[in-house]
Parts: C-alpha cells; sequence; structure tokens
C-alpha cells in the first residue's frame, strides 16, 4: 500500500486550512502545529480509493 | 414513590431523579476542518459512567478516530479490532499506547462511533469501550491506566480532517 508523502499531505492540508476546536472555538492551527500535524502523518498507509467507504 | 408510576400520581424531584437513565449531559457541533474537537466538562461527580455518541461526522479521508482523556496521551491499553468490508479483520493489542482508536472514519458517508466510559472523573483507571460500524469498524475494549479525575476529552483524526456532526455526551444515571 501507498504511504502519504509531505508534498502530498501539504497539497492536502494547505497552511491556515486546517483547525483545531475545544468546545465551539475553532481556530487555525499556527503553522508550527501545522508542520508538525503534517509529519506526523508521513508514512501513513494511504487509503485506497473506495466510492463505498 | 415505586416505578412504574400510574395515572395520577405526584412525581417528586426525588422520583424523577431516580427514574432517569441515561442524562444528557451536553453536545458539541464538530467546527469545519478540524483535525481534534475538545469537549470540555463532560465529567463530573455527578455520573461515574458516561456514553459519548458522535454522529453525522463528514471526514476527508478514511482513517483512525482515537479518543483522549483530559491531558492522558499514554498508558492506554486494550484491544482494537478493526475491520473493512475489502481487506478482512485486523486485531491490535495496544499495550501502553496512546489515546484509543475508537472510530474508522468514513468519507462517502457519514461517520459515527459510539463509547462507554467507566469512572472517567474518578481518581482510578478509566474504562473504555467503544464500536463503530459501517462498511469499516471498531470495537476496541480497553483501559486508560493513568487515571487523573478527567474532565474533559479529545476526538482526533489519524489523518486528515473532520467537518460537522455532533458529539453528545450522557451520563449514566447513579440511581
Amino acid at each position: 500500500m501507498a504511504e502519504w508523502t509531505r508534498d502530498e499531505l501539504v497539497a492536502l492540508y494547505p497552511d491556515g486550512t486546517v483547525n483545531v476546536q475545544i468546545d465551539d472555538e475553532v481556530r487555525p492551527m499556527t503553522t508550527d502545529e501545522w508542520s508538525a500535524w503534517i509529519d506526523e502523518q508521513v508514512g501513513l498507509e494511504k487509503p485506497a480509493d473506495d466510492p463505498l467507504a | 414513590m415505586a416505578f412504574p408510576y400510574s395515572s395520577g400520581d405526584v412525581l417528586t424531584a426525588a422520583d424523577l431523579n431516580q427514574s432517569s437513565g441515561l442524562v444528557f449531559v451536553k453536545s458539541q457541533t464538530i467546527g469545519s476542518g478540524v483535525s481534534s474537537v475538545t469537549v470540555t466538562d463532560a465529567f463530573s461527580s455527578t455520573f461515574t459512567n458516561y456514553r459519548i455518541l458522535m454522529a453525522n461526522m463528514d471526514a476527508s479521508t478514511i482513517t483512525n478516530v482515537t479518543l483522549q482523556l483530559g491531558s492522558t496521551t499514554g498508558n492506554y491499553y486494550g484491544l482494537v479490532e478493526s475491520w473493512s468490508y475489502s481487506s478482512g479483520v485486523t486485531q491490535t493489542l495496544v499495550n501502553n499506547g496512546g489515546p484509543m482508536t475508537v472510530a474508522i472514519s468514513h468519507t462517502t458517508f457519514d461517520s459515527y462511533a459510539t463509547i462507554e466510559l467507566m469512572n472517567p472523573n474518578g481518581s482510578g483507571r478509566t474504562g473504555i469501550t467503544a464500536h463503530s460500524g459501517g462498511l469499516r469498524g471498531v470495537i476496541m475494549i480497553g483501559e486508560d491506566t493513568a487515571g487523573g479525575s478527567h474532565t474533559s476529552f479529545t476526538l482526533a483524526m489519524a489523518s486528515g480532517t473532520m467537518t460537522g456532526g455532533k458529539v453528545r455526551v450522557y451520563g449514566y444515571n447513579d440511581g
């Protein structure tokens, strides 16, 4: 199975587009938070396309 | 007054308190494009055991959805059995691991999960069971051994983001 690369994740979730939420407060991740979040996902298995999922 | 009640009975607060089973505590609408949602003031000494329902969540990708109690990021133990209609069943033993997997997200259809928590606000361990269905799903039996009198929890995507849907918290009446 293919794995997520950093470039793919950055293209899917650019800086400024990912939020974190605490109760009703939704705020964009800081660039440092976003970068760390992207790094956590690099190497994870990429799901296959699945119209039934 | 003993249950069941009859027509004409005058019910007191004590009657109503002992009659309730699951009691709604709070709900939280999931925002747009969030990697995680934290719900505070969910657990208290009012109830010992809780049920959390996550429903109608839209995910950007198929991935694990995890549950973290309070600020506890380790000391979780248990078994996660996950399945996919297309790739079969996987069992994963969690031995002093991170937040437990409680669901697998769907992209074409809504994602949901049912989570049962035993004693999350107590000082001891918290028992956790969860299940989620669909064409992919999870059955999880586990425990947070760190304890810590939790009042909050966080649902997070292992990858990608979630949008919409609701998280509802209920307490089991201790009687």
